[in-house]
């Protein structure tokens, strides 16, 4: 899954630090989120958008071949 | 790092440590008492004594484990549920051998555990390179 993190986080002048305890997960696990490494549960997704006020879909891609049926 | 899970894992350490440390003391003390006692209820309690700091470290595990967010706790479990694969798959073999006469694997099984935690940290550790 592709998403937008590392440009919102930007846009916001965040380290992954800053948005680690907003999230209140670990730096490694916004790392791994940013380079696509884990994709985030729904609760965890849903709390990203939150942080950055917009709608989930509007910050994560699903691959193509994940939304095959 | 979140300060509740980095305050976590610090605690973690603490309590892992301060467990272990007490499983020394308590392994040796047990086995030096144990030395003249016959068998019986006393001999059993100190046979178990060490039971107890690996209970506390357990513990100490658990805690870090729901504490943690949700991709360490699915590394944790991800490399737990291959190193039961792996340790099944040990265990067979060697009893595999040992049921057609081929080898005896004359330990007892306190081998059991110490393996399967360094399975699950090596196993954790690749699952951690890879990303």
């Amino acid at each position: 899954m592709e998403n937008r993190l590392k440009e919102l986080r930007a846009q916001m002048k965040l380290s992954q630090g800053d948005l680690a305890e907003k999230l209140d997960v670990s730096r490694q696990t916004v790392n791994s989120l940013e380079r696509g490494k884990y994709d985030p549960s729904l609760p965890l997704a849903f709390k990203i958008a939150k942080v950055f006020g917009q709608p989930i879909e509007s910050i994560f891609t699903p691959d193509e071949r994940e939304i095959e049926a | 790092m979140s300060s509740r899970i980095n305050k976590a894992e610090r605690r973690y350490r603490f309590e892992f440590l301060t467990a272990m440390t007490l499983y020394g003391i308590v392994l040796f003390g047990a086995k030096l008492l144990a030395r003249d006692v016959e068998p019986g209820l006393l001999l059993t309690m100190l046979a178990l004594a060490p039971q107890v700091p690996v209970a506390l470290a357990c513990i100490a595990f658990l805690r870090f484990f729901f504490a943690a967010d949700e991709r360490e706790r699915r590394l944790i479990a991800d490399a737990a549920a291959i190193s039961l694969l792996v340790g099944i798959f040990a265990a067979l073999t060697l009893g595999f051998l040992h049921s057609f006469g081929v080898f005896y694997f004359e330990w007892d099984m306190l081998w059991f555990g110490p393996f399967l935690i360094a399975m699950w940290g090596a196993t954790r550790c690749i699952l951690l390179l890879r990303g």
